[in-house]
């Protein structure tokens, strides 16, 4: 599973990436769309520290986080994104998905240079998003592991859970993609 | 033999121009060519960052500006409904800034007139005296590069 299918611009071989788009807080984010494996509506579950989903573990943190930033509190709306690269799974916890889109490489911009630390690492430019910008994840350093991380196994024996059973409000949302919004 | 000719000419002062801006209700000044002008402030889109005061994007149509949160470093808020943006010409590139909705004023200084900063800011180009006042002129073109951030 994953955001898989194929559109139109890939039909007509156009060279474009495909990226899952997000709001976190005021902050809008693109990843890739390859590494969303699905997601998961919260619900009254509320956010755990883990989440274990066809058998496969995720250690989950909300996607502010990630960068120290101030997590937003968890509604209804809350979606969790379950997420694989190059063996590595993490949830990460989002307010809202904006919308699965296209991006030619000519419409993505690098980061000023003004944005001079870890911050060049983080994302690997940007690109205009319906009348705003939306920042491009880079997918190594979201998924890298962290420092003194736990096999989320071992965490899955101490850590609040979430399972997929019945404490799950919802089903798992599987995109399958029929024909991706372009960029502007 | 030409008599009463010093071996010096007198050496020609060239004023600066300047806009005097505030921010929080602070005065400041900025030599008038190193600004890309003013315009109105929109909702910019904040960027997780750790360079200190650069945190968010502003796009205006297709142009897109990293913004410098001069407010925070001098521990204001811009005032205004709407604030204004001033265009800083920084050396590696332009940049946006809020300040207050107030309407900038020009005038001209000369600069030696200009008394030095006893900050060790080096984007601190001295102070000048407006309307009886010490107001520090900043240099938009070296405003926050690494070697002049304050510590807050």
């Amino acid at each position: 599973m994953s955001l898989h299918g194929q559109s139109k611009a890939a039909a007509a071989g156009g060279a474009f990436e495909r990226l899952l788009v997000v709001a976190s807080g005021p902050v809008k984010l693109a990843l890739p769309a390859p590494i969303v494996q699905g997601m998961l509506p919260l619900g009254e579950a509320g956010i755990k520290d883990v989440a274990t989903v066809r058998g496969i573990t995720y250690r989950v943190t909300s996607l502010a986080g990630r960068w120290d930033g101030m997590p937003s509190p968890a509604t209804p709306k809350t979606l969790l994104l379950l997420c694989e690269y190059r063996g590595q799974h993490r949830g990460f916890t989002v307010d809202k998905v904006l919308g699965l889109i296209e991006v030619a490489p000519r419409q993505i911009r690098l980061l000023p240079s003004h944005f001079a630390c870890e911050e060049r690492t983080w994302f690997n430019g940007f690109f205009l998003f319906r009348g705003t910008i939306a920042l491009w994840v880079n997918p190594d350093w979201l998924l890298a592991p962290s420092k003194g991380a736990d096999a989320a196994e071992n965490l899955e024996d101490t850590a609040p859970c979430i399972t997929d059973g019945p404490c799950l409000t919802g089903d798992i949302i599987e995109l399958e993609v029929i024909d991706a919004e372009r960029a502007e | 033999m030409l008599r009463g000719q010093s071996k010096e000419a007198p050496k020609r002062v060239t004023n600066w121009s300047l806009i005097v801006l505030s921010i929080g209700g602070q005065r400041l000044a900025v030599r008038t060519e190193e600004a890309g002008g003013v315009r109105p402030w929109t909702d910019p889109m904040p960027v997780p960052s750790h360079t200190p005061f650069v945190n968010a994007l502003l796009r205006h149509d297709e142009e897109v500006l990293p913004v410098y949160d001069l407010a925070a470093r001098l521990k204001q808020q811009a005032r205004g409904t709407p604030p204004l943006c001033l265009i800083a010409k920084r050396e590696d590139g332009m940049m946006a800034v809020c300040i207050d909705g107030t309407i900038p004023t020009l005038t001209t200084i000369d600069p030696q007139t200009l008394q030095p900063s006893a900050e060790p800011a080096p984007d601190i180009l001295g102070y000048c005296v407006i309307d009886g006042e010490h107001v520090p002129l900043y240099s938009l073109a070296k405003l926050g590069l690494p070697t002049t951030i304050h510590a807050v």
